[in-house]
């Protein structure tokens, strides 16, 4: 289509000089006779006139050498030494004038030679005949100029068809071609398959006369209808109704429109279909505003969560403070009627001599049961420091031996009333502890071995100090304790059977046994034979060297 | 024969304390405050030993130690605290003050073995 415009229509070129058309009138056609041994005999106007074009004035006329004469470029030709389509066409022309007069009956073949700046294609019919008596070639030359320019135009679009087509087969894109004036010539299939448009009711009208909806009503429409009519590059993005009643995301983009001889000859315009692009696109943005709704709740939820868990935690702290400062008063406040009494009591035991064995026996139980008071308040103090973090430890060099005696020292006369023999065997060595710590642990160990020992039964108690640890163990004979039990003796205020007539505790010796080991980072270990006995097992990790603020007298504990 | 002060707002033990000390062979006093304490510290015989709980009416053992020790003939005075604080913070704050800290309930021996030592060598218990 603009081929045919670009070529056909197009007038002579203004720079071609008034010679020229006077060579095109005159060519059509042109006749020459050429005898054989290459005498020119006869050459019409029409020959001469081209002769004297192609040859430069010194073509052969009449009578002379059609051969001989050189064949001189014609001054047109850009360069001597290259071939130009004029010598070509000599050459060619010679070439079949010599065939037919060596023998042939007929040659015919198309020639291009160069005029000025124009290539005129001549076709040239060489015929065998006998001119008096001799064998002669007529050579006639027709202008078919516009015809093979047209069939050159034919085969080219028809290479640019397939190349389209081609490239349409590939592309999903639609293409569109507008013509010069700014209509549409061809759309390829995609755009017909897109847009239910088909090319008979698209083609010669604007591009924009078919997109509807509110795009129409924009700006941007106006400018891309001035722009495609005016065959300007454009760019533009717009919602186009489908034929089928779907929208389609339309992105345009219409290219630099093709020049050829400073003459427009049309617009490529590429349209994709940007629709799931835009909806993707739309969703994301979705998703986006819709997680950063989310992101602020979130964070306002996690906000207000913080300032609960601050109001918690404060809550908690104080709870821990009322909790802490309860136990702390009740162990302070059951002490002092408790020291009254133990005082009381311990000074009745002493006077022995005025009271019969049967108050005797009272005064022992009384005795007995404010040392078990007694160390229940220790006991939940001691707990609920470890609870709170109040407890510290005080380490100084402790006598490990003296330690073990002095325990040992008060559960004696009740072990030897049973007939339990306690055995200690102590390190002989001092280590880096805290006494009072540490004689709570042993206290709590052998008062539960002296509990579950039946009556004439043995307890170890030993002490050993490793390179860094020290070991207390204290073996008995007892009852032991069931497997199954194994794991929960050290829970709070779990107690176990006595079977030996003893007083049960509270349950809370073994736990703050646990708890102390870890404390000094160390642990307690239990091995138990049900009916053999139980070894309760304690390392404490001593602390390497005396410190300047541990170096003062070790602490006096009365109780 | 040495004299002793037990400052002391509990009835009962305060006379456990100065029973235990009496049989000892130590002449005790007694006072129920801090008020009552210092009023007995004025006059010119002073004991040898203070014997002083820390939960007091008018005013904390602890209180009452720099009071004492400002007395005239008392700046060297012996003190031990017999307290129902057992927490590791009221012990250090008994040694810092350069005394001896027993906690209730207490064992007779032990308190009679701290006035043993605080009348033989005074002195070890400053700090």
């Amino acid at each position: 289509m603009s081929e045919e415009q670009a070529t056909s229509g197009r007038p002579a070129p203004a720079g071609a000089g008034i010679h020229q058309r006077d060579v095109l009138e005159a060519m059509a056609p042109a006749v020459c006779v050429v005898e054989a041994g290459g005498r020119m005999v006869y050459a019409n106007p029409g020959w001469r006139a081209l002769a004297e074009e192609i040859f430069s004035g010194r073509a052969p006329g009449g009578g002379e050498d059609f051969f001989a004469a050189p064949a001189t470029p014609s001054p047109s030709t850009p360069s001597p030494s290259t071939p130009s389509p004029t010598t070509d066409a000599v050459a060619g022309l010679r070439d079949q004038v010599r065939r037919v007069l060596d023998g042939a009956d007929r040659m015919d073949a198309d020639h291009a030679f160069e005029i000025g700046e124009r290539r005129i294609w001549a076709r040239v019919r060489v015929r065998r005949m006998k001119s008096r008596g001799r064998v002669a070639a007529v050579v006639s030359a027709v202008d078919v100029s516009e015809q093979t320019e047209a069939m050159h135009a034919l085969q080219a679009r028809a290479h640019r068809n397939a190349v389209r087509a081609r490239m349409a087969a590939y592309t999903d894109d639609m293409l569109l071609i507008n013509g010069p004036d700014g209509r549409i010539e061809w759309v390829n299939e995609s755009f017909v398959r897109k847009t239910g448009l088909s090319p008979d009711e698209v083609v010669g009208r604007p591009r924009t006369d078919f997109i509807t909806g509110p795009f129409r009503d924009s700006e941007e429409y106006r400018d891309l209808h001035a722009a495609l009519s005016a065959v300007r590059p454009a760019l533009a993005e717009f919602l186009m109704p489908t034929r089928d009643g779907r929208s389609m995301w339309v992105s345009l983009r219409a290219e630099t429109p093709v020049v050829a001889d400073a003459h427009v000859v049309g617009q490529l315009i590429v349209e994709r279909d940007v629709t799931q692009l835009r909806e993707e696109e739309s969703r994301t943005r979705h998703s986006l505003a819709r997680a950063t709704s989310l992101a602020d709740e979130l964070r306002e939820q996690s906000n207000r969560l913080q300032e609960q868990l601050r109001d918690r935690d404060a809550q908690v702290h104080r709870h821990r403070r009322a909790y802490r400062d309860f136990v702390a008063l009740a162990s302070h406040e059951l002490r002092t009627p408790l020291t009254a009494v133990m005082g009381y009591l311990e000074m009745l035991h002493e006077q022995q001599a005025t009271a019969t064995s049967l108050q005797q026996g009272f005064l022992e139980a009384a005795l007995r049961n404010t040392a078990r008071l007694e160390h229940l308040v220790d006991g939940l103090l001691t707990l609920n420091q470890i609870d709170t973090g109040d407890l510290t430890l005080a380490t100084t060099l402790v006598d490990v031996d003296d330690v073990l005696h002095a325990v040992v020292a008060k559960f004696l006369p009740r072990a030897e009333r049973r007939g339990i023999r306690i055995e200690v065997r102590g390190p002989g060595l001092a280590a880096m502890t805290d006494r009072r710590r540490l004689d709570q642990i042993v206290e709590h160990l052998l008062a539960n071995a002296v509990k579950f020992t039946p009556d004439g039964g043995s307890i170890g108690v030993s002490g050993t100090v490793s390179e860094d640890h020290l070991t207390i163990e204290v073996r008995d004979t007892g009852c032991g304790i069931p497997p199954d039990d194994l794991p929960q003796v050290t829970q709070r205020f779990y107690r176990g059977g006595t079977p030996t007539g003893e007083a049960p505790g509270a349950g809370l010796g073994l736990a703050i046994v646990e708890e102390l080991a870890g404390l000094m980072d160390g642990s307690l270990r239990l091995t138990s034979v049900p009916g053999q006995g139980t070894t309760a097992t304690v390392e404490l990790l001593l602390v390497p060297e005396p410190t300047a603020s541990s170096a003062g007298p070790v602490p006096d504990h009365a109780s | 024969m040495s004299s002793i002060l037990v400052v002391e707002d509990d009835d009962d033990i305060r006379e456990l304390v100065i029973i235990r000390l009496e049989q000892a062979g130590h002449e005790a006093r007694g006072a129920a405050s801090g008020e009552e304490a210092l009023g007995i510290l004025q006059v010119p015989a002073t004991p040898d030993v203070l014997v002083l709980d820390v939960g007091l009416p008018d005013i904390t053992g602890f209180d009452l130690v720099p009071e004492v020790r400002a007395r005239p003939g008392c700046h060297d005075l012996p003190v031990i605290f017999l307290s129902a604080r057992v927490l590791g913070e009221d012990i250090a704050e008994g040694r810092r003050l350069g005394a001896t800290y027993l906690t209730k309930p207490f064992v007779a021996t032990a308190l009679l073995q701290a006035v043993e030592a605080a009348l033989i060598e005074p002195d070890d218990c400053r700090p």
